[in-house]
C-alpha cells in the first residue's frame, strides 16, 4: 500500500471505489495468471479492552499504544500507518470485531498482524476451528450453485508426537511461522503431519468430505475455505487466524463475505460466554443472599488417547515456555502420569482458565469474564496440533450446534 | 497423594464432587453427573438457614442441643417437581452425642417441611425435602443409625422433622461411585443404589478440578496433605489474578490489590461468606504469606514495585511496558509449589488486620 493509495481515499465511498477497482485489476491479472501488485488481504481482529461501544478517539488510543496511527476517514473506519509507512483501513465492523484491510504483501502483512497481536492484550485473531469451518462449510454448499468450485485446505501437524526427546527450552513458538525447510537443513522427524488443499466441484466436495472425514481424521481440521463470489470467478479466503484473502473482483462481495462471518463469529462469542461462563451468581431471597454456581466446563474428547510420552511432550512444551503455541500460562498440578490440573490464565488475554488435561482429552472452567475467544483458539489449537477429529462440548451440548444456533439468524447481504 | 480412602473422606473433595455431580457434562467424559442426569441442580452454596422463631421456641422447649442457624453445604433442587436436597458434606460420621449433632439437629428440622420458609420461597414451591449428609462409604452405616436416633429425638420433642437421608462415596477398583440409602436413592431418582461417578485410572488422582478450593472452617477434619494441596491450588489461583492484571495493565498504572478481592477472585465469591471471623482472618494471613513471597521475588528480580503500604494495602507499580514485561516474567516463573505449603501463615500486623476489615 502506497502514500498514494492512502491519500486517495478521504471518505467510505472513495475506500469502497479504491478496493473495488483495485480488487477488479488483480481479478484481471490473476486471470491472465500476472499478477502485478498484492491481493486485497483483510485480518479480522477481536478488540477487547471490556468496552461495549468505542469512540473513533479510543480506538486511536488502543492503536497507538502499539506504534499505529490511525487517521479517521468517519466515525467507524480510520487509515493505517505505522513509523515504516501506510498499513492499510481499520473498519469497525462489530462492536468486538475490526477489519485490517490491507494490499501489502502477504506474508510481511501476516508477520505484522501476528506481531501486533501478541504484543497487545487487548487484541486477538478471530479463531475459526475445524469444527467453525464444518459449519461455515455447509452455509457455502447452500449459498454456492453446485457446479462453483469450492477449496479447502486440511492442516494438521501433530507436533507433541515425535520420535525424539523433545526440546522445552525457552524457545518461541508463536513467532514467526518456521520457514520452509530446505532438503539440506530438514532433520529426520516422524509424526503424523497433513497439509493438504482440495479444490473440486462443490457438488462432489458435498458429497464426500462427510465420508472422507470419518475415514481419515485430519480432514476434520480445514484450516482454510474458499466462500465462492457470487459476482464471479474467485472467491474470498478465510483462513483459521481471521485472515482472509479476496481472490473475487469486488470488494463490497469481500466486504459482505466479512460481515456475514464476523456476525455469525460474534454470535458464537456471546453464546459461547452465556453458557460456559462460570460464576457464582447472588440471588437475594427472604433471609439474605444465597449463591449458585452457573456455567458448564468446555470438554473436550480426543478421538485416540494421547500416548505418555506425547501427553509429557505437550505439557512440557506448554508450560515450561511462557512462548506456547496455545498461549497458556500455569504450573501443572501432576494428578498422574497423564493427568495435570491447571489453575492458569489465557496468557494472551491475560484471564483466568482451569484446566484438566489428560491423555483422553481436557476439561476448562472458563470464569465468569474470560473472553469466549479463549475456547475458539483452544479448540482450533487442539484440532491443529492433537487431534483433528477432537470432539467438542460445552457442557452436554455439541460445540458445533453452539456454530450452527450462531449461523442459524445471520443475514447474508450480497450487496453487487 | 492422599489413598482413595483418604481422598474420599476429604471434606473439599466431597463438596467439588457433588458440584460436578450436578454439572452438565457429555456421556463418556470420564465423570458422570448423575445427579444432573436426574434433573437436579445447585439451588445453592453454603447459604445461612435461620429457622422460624416459633420452631426454635419449641427446640428451646425440647431442651435440645441445637444451633440457631445454619450454613449447609449445598441445595440441590428439581424445580419442575419441587423437590430439595440440602446436603451436607462430612468426614466421617458423628454421634448423638457430639457436638455435630447440635448442627445436624438443626439441619434435620431447617430441610423438613418449613424448608420454603428457610429459603424465603413462597409457601408450597417445595413438594418433597430432604435433609442428606455425604460421607465416606464406610461411615455410611453409622450415620444412618444416628440419623436415625436424631430423628427419635426430635420427633420426641415435637419438632417438625423432615425425611433425612444418607449419599457416600466409595472408592472401588475401576471407579468412585456414589451409593445411596434407600430414601436418597428414591428422593434423587439415583438408577441404582450405587453408581460409578469417576472413572479410575491406575496411578492417578481421581480428583476434579476444585471449584471451591479451600475451607478454612474444616480445621482437623483435613488431613495435612489435602491441607497442603488446598493451600497450593488457592494459591495458583491467587498467582494468576496478579498476574493476570499485570498483564492486562495499560502502563503508567499503579494497581491496588487487596486480600478480600483476591480471596473472593479465587474462590468465585465464597470467601464473602466465611462469617467465621476468625476463619476469614485464617484467609488474610495466607493472602499475606503468598503476597510477601511475590513481594520479595519482585523485589530481587524487577525492584520495589509491589509493597504494601499502611491505609491503602498493596499496590503493584507498572510504570513501563519495559517494567510491566520484567514483572510478567517473574510472576509467571514463580511457582507456589516452592514453598512450604504446611507452614501456618504468619501473623498479621496490627494495621494490615485492619484495613482488610
Amino acid at each position: 500500500m502506497t502514500e498514494t493509495d492512502i491519500s486517495r481515499v478521504g471518505s467510505r465511498r472513495q475506500l469502497i471505489r479504491f478496493l473495488d477497482g483495485y480488487s477488479l485489476e488483480r481479478k484481471q491479472e490473476l486471470d491472465e495468471r500476472k499478477v502485478k501488485r498484492p491481493l486485497v488481504k483483510t485480518h479480522l481482529l477481536e478488540v477487547l479492552d471490556g468496552r461495549q461501544e468505542r469512540t473513533p478517539d479510543q480506538y486511536k488510543d488502543l492503536f497507538g499504544r502499539r506504534g499505529l496511527a490511525l487517521k479517521s476517514i468517519d466515525d467507524g473506519l480510520f487509515s493505517v500507518r505505522d513509523n515504516s509507512g501506510p498499513i492499510g483501513f481499520l473498519e469497525c465492523l462489530r462492536p468486538r470485531i475490526v477489519a485490517l484491510y490491507s494490499t501489502m504483501e502477504a506474508q510481511p502483512l501476516s508477520v505484522f498482524v501476528r506481531k501486533l497481536v501478541i504484543s497487545s492484550p487487548e487484541l486477538d485473531h478471530v479463531w475459526l476451528s475445524g469444527v467453525t469451518f464444518n459449519v461455515l462449510w455447509q452455509i457455502v454448499t447452500r449459498l454456492s450453485a453446485p457446479n462453483r468450485f469450492a477449496k479447502i485446505v486440511f492442516t494438521h501437524d501433530s507436533v507433541y508426537q515425535v520420535d525424539s526427546e523433545p526440546e522445552t527450552s525457552e524457545t518461541d513458538e508463536e513467532l514467526p511461522e518456521p520457514q520452509e525447510e530446505t532438503e539440506d537443513s530438514a532433520g529426520v522427524v516422524e509424526r503424523r503431519a497433513a497439509r493438504f488443499q482440495l479444490v473440486d466441484r462443490v457438488s462432489v466436495v458435498s458429497a464426500k468430505l462427510a465420508a472422507l472425514q470419518r475415514l481419515y481424521s485430519p480432514l476434520y481440521a480445514i484450516s482454510q475455505l474458499r466462500f465462492p463470489s457470487p459476482t464471479g470467478r474467485g472467491g474470498h479466503d478465510f483462513y483459521d487466524n481471521g485472515k482472509v484473502t479476496n481472490r473475487s473482483e469486488s470488494f463490497r462481495d469481500h466486504r459482505s463475505h466479512l460481515l456475514f462471518v464476523t456476525r455469525i463469529y460474534e454470535q458464537m462469542l456471546g453464546r459461547t460466554e452465556q453458557q460456559a461462563w462460570y460464576s457464582v451468581t447472588t440471588s437475594l431471597k427472604t433471609h439474605g443472599e444465597f449463591r449458585k454456581i452457573v456455567g458448564a466446563p468446555l470438554v473436550v474428547r480426543f478421538v485416540e488417547p494421547l500416548s505418555p510420552a506425547t501427553f509429557d511432550y505437550w505439557i512440557k512444551s506448554t508450560f515450561e515456555r511462557s512462548r506456547n503455541r496455545f498461549r497458556l500460562w500455569g504450573h501443572p498440578i501432576r494428578l498422574g502420569p497423564t493427568k495435570v490440573h491447571v489453575y492458569g490464565l489465557d496468557r494472551h488475554l491475560w484471564q483466568p482458565l482451569f484446566l484438566e488435561l489428560t491423555a483422553h482429552g481436557c476439561m476448562a472452567i472458563i470464569p465468569n469474564g474470560t473472553c469466549g475467544n479463549t475456547v475458539h483458539r483452544l479448540v482450533t489449537n487442539i484440532q491443529r496440533f492433537l487431534d483433528p477429529g477432537a470432539q467438542v462440548y460445552l457442557g452436554d451440548q455439541p460445540y458445533a450446534k453452539f456454530v450452527e444456533e450462531a449461523s442459524a439468524g445471520i443475514q447474508y447481504e450480497h450487496t453487487e | 497423594m492422599s489413598t482413595l480412602s483418604e481422598l474420599v473422606s476429604d471434606p473439599v473433595f466431597q463438596l467439588n464432587s457433588l458440584l460436578w455431580l450436578t454439572q452438565p457434562m457429555p456421556a463418556g467424559a470420564g465423570l458422570r453427573p448423575v445427579l444432573r442426569e436426574a434433573g437436579f441442580e445447585v439451588d445453592a452454596i453454603s447459604p445461612l438457614l435461620t429457622l422460624p422463631p416459633d420452631i426454635l421456641l419449641r427446640f428451646k422447649d425440647s431442651g435440645l442441643a441445637h444451633q440457631d442457624h445454619i450454613r449447609p453445604d449445598v441445595v440441590l433442587c428439581r424445580q419442575p417437581d419441587g423437590r430439595y436436597g440440602v446436603v451436607e458434606c462430612k468426614g466421617n460420621s458423628f454421634g448423638v452425642d457430639s457436638s455435630t449433632a447440635k448442627q445436624a439437629r438443626t439441619l434435620l428440622v431447617a430441610a423438613g417441611p418449613r424448608l420454603d420458609e428457610s429459603l424465603g420461597l413462597k409457601s408450597g414451591t417445595i413438594k418433597r425435602s430432604v435433609a442428606s449428609y455425604l460421607v465416606p462409604s464406610p461411615a455410611a452405616g453409622d450415620m444412618g443409625l444416628t440419623l436415625q436416633a436424631l430423628d427419635g429425638e426430635l420427633r420426641s420433642g415435637k419438632l417438625p422433622v423432615g425425611t433425612s437421608c444418607v449419599l457416600a462415596l466409595e472408592p472401588g477398583a475401576a471407579a468412585v461411585s456414589l451409593v445411596a440409602d434407600g430414601t436418597a436413592r428414591g428422593f434423587f431418582n439415583l438408577p441404582a443404589e450405587k453408581v460409578d461417578f469417576v472413572r479410575l485410572e491406575e496411578g492417578t488422582d481421581p480428583r476434579p478440578l476444585y471449584f471451591i478450593p479451600y475451607d478454612p472452617d474444616l480445621g482437623g477434619s483435613q488431613s495435612e496433605e489435602e491441607r497442603a494441596y488446598c493451600k497450593r491450588v488457592l494459591f495458583e489461583r491467587i498467582q494468576a489474578s496478579l498476574l493476570g492484571a499485570g498483564g492486562r495493565a495499560l502502563p503508567p498504572a499503579d494497581l491496588p490489590f487487596d486480600a478480600v478481592g483476591l480471596l473472593n477472585d479465587a474462590t468465585f465469591g465464597m470467601y464473602g461468606l466465611w462469617e467465621n471471623k476468625d476463619s476469614a482472618k485464617h484467609m488474610r494471613k495466607l493472602v499475606r504469606q503468598l503476597l510477601t513471597k511475590l513481594a520479595e521475588i519482585l523485589r530481587s528480580e524487577v525492584g520495589d514495585v509491589f509493597r504494601f503500604v499502611e491505609n491503602q494495602g498493596w499496590t503493584l507499580q507498572v510504570p513501563s511496558e519495559s517494567t510491566k514485561d520484567a514483572i510478567c516474567n517473574a510472576l509467571s516463573k514463580f511457582s507456589c509449589e516452592t514453598m512450604d505449603l504446611r507452614q501456618e501463615p504468619p501473623q498479621l500486623e496490627l494495621f494490615e488486620d485492619q484495613a482488610d476489615e
